[in-house]
């Protein structure tokens, strides 16, 4: 009695339905429809596409901002010195636009390579292998120094402060042999491989100078060679 | 070619289930537009999965899991909070039909129908929808397992336990 009681509501429940035509419509607008493409199963809870996107750039330009940041202080042969060179400075290289950027930034990397290997000397750091990747470096910098500066509209102020700032890294590099030489008697082998640098730098400026000189002399007939060698490129 | 023979198979499947979709939709939102189209949502995901190669074991089951992803889905994007991070099942448990839409669906039912109605909206939300899907769709406990996600072990205490307060509101023995 009770089923046919129960059986009864059932129905009624079943009642509740499409009408024929509200069934209809809802087949046709299925079946017309472009395909929605099936979802994947949601395993997660609701996955906000856009904001983990979002997160994640910022996490990316975190993490890219503070290691090249620390990369400043890397020396050759860190990790990080990699990043230095062939990302923070290349891209401090592309944002300086006019030539005048230009020619600064080169001597500035020419800076810092100094810099990194005097640390390293310091640090008893510097081997063979650094000192000549160090030169390598150094070298094109200087090169493209030289043709950045070949024709006139460089001021005399960069070219000299470019002189002087090599001529500093002699000096403090014979600072360095007078100190051990009274201190050990002989030359570090770091000091040696500074010095090393040194004279490397000289033969590669002597090189890159006397050629422009000499392309001049072809061109001009003597002038600005004379203009040279009462100026800048003295070799000491 | 085989679409033709797909399409034949779901054409089938809809003719038989669209009504017991929409009649679940309803129930889940108190809304007969809106079960309307849920409905057609749901039929469009499922037609799509067809299209797409998907081979079903019970489709009757794996109809209603869609519809209840529909309904679920709804909710989510009414509420549209960023970082909702409501599991499915607590979802469920918030989903509260507002009044006068449950009046329109009981208008449609006679009287103990609607008395039913009200009883079954008045169980705890874990209970509700186990209760409709085992006694007014006839579904089995796997397959309610299948629909809602849970263990078959789950689905069974809950029903038994559904039927039971359902009984005690009603004081119909409702085997």
């Amino acid at each position: 009695m009770e089923n046919e009681n129960l059986n009864k509501i059932k129905l009624e429940f079943k009642k509740v339905a499409l009408t024929s035509q509200e069934k209809e419509l809802i087949l046709k607008q299925v079946l017309i429809q472009p395909l929605i493409k099936p979802e994947p199963t949601k395993t997660w809870g609701q996955f906000n596409w856009f904001q983990l996107t979002v997160a994640m750039v910022m996490i990316v330009i975190v993490i890219g901002t503070g290691t090249s940041l620390a990369a400043e202080s890397s020396l050759p042969g860190d990790l990080l010195y990699q990043i230095k060179t062939k990302i923070n400075e290349p891209l401090r290289g592309a944002v300086a636009v006019s030539p005048q950027a230009k020619v600064e930034w080169e001597s500035t990397k020419i800076d810092r390579r100094l810099k990194e290997a005097e640390t390293l000397a310091d640090k008893q750091q510097l081997d063979e292998t650094k000192r000549q990747d160090l030169e390598v470096s150094i070298n094109q910098q200087v090169e493209t120094f030289g043709e950045l500066t070949k024709d006139s509209t460089s001021t005399e102020e960069i070219k000299s402060s470019f002189t002087n700032k090599l001529k500093r890294y002699s000096q403090a590099v014979e600072e360095r042999v007078k100190q051990d030489n009274h201190e050990e008697g002989t030359t570090s082998s770091q000091t040696r491989e500074l010095k090393k640098l040194d004279d490397s730098i000289k033969n590669k400026v002597e090189q890159t100078f006397y050629k422009h000189d000499r392309e001049e002399n072809d061109q001009d007939g003597g002038n600005s060679n004379r203009d040279r060698q009462n100026g800048d490129h003295r070799r000491d | 070619m085989k679409t033709a023979k797909v399409k034949e198979q779901f054409v089938a499947l809809y003719e038989s289930q669209a009504d017991a979709v929409f009649r679940f939709c309803w129930f889940k939102t108190s809304d007969r537009e809106l079960a309307l189209d849920l409905t057609q949502d749901t039929f469009s995901r499922f037609w799509a999965k067809l299209v797409a190669g998907e081979t079903v074991d019970n489709p009757r089951a794996f109809i209603f899991t869609i519809a209840r992803h529909a309904v679920i889905d709804w909710y989510r994007s009414k509420k549209s909070l960023p970082f909702n991070r409501l599991s499915l099942a607590e979802e469920e448990m918030e989903f509260d039909p507002p009044a006068e839409g449950t009046k329109q669906l009981e208008l449609e039912l006679g009287a103990e129908a609607r008395l039913l109605m009200l009883k079954i909206n008045q169980l705890e939300p874990g209970y509700k929808q186990v209760v409709y899907l085992r006694f007014i769709e006839d579904l089995k406990p796997q397959e309610i397992a299948q629909i809602i996600g849970a263990s078959v072990n789950v689905v069974s205490v809950r029903i038994t336990r559904g039927l039971a307060k359902l009984r005690e509101l009603i004081g119909i023995n409702l085997n």
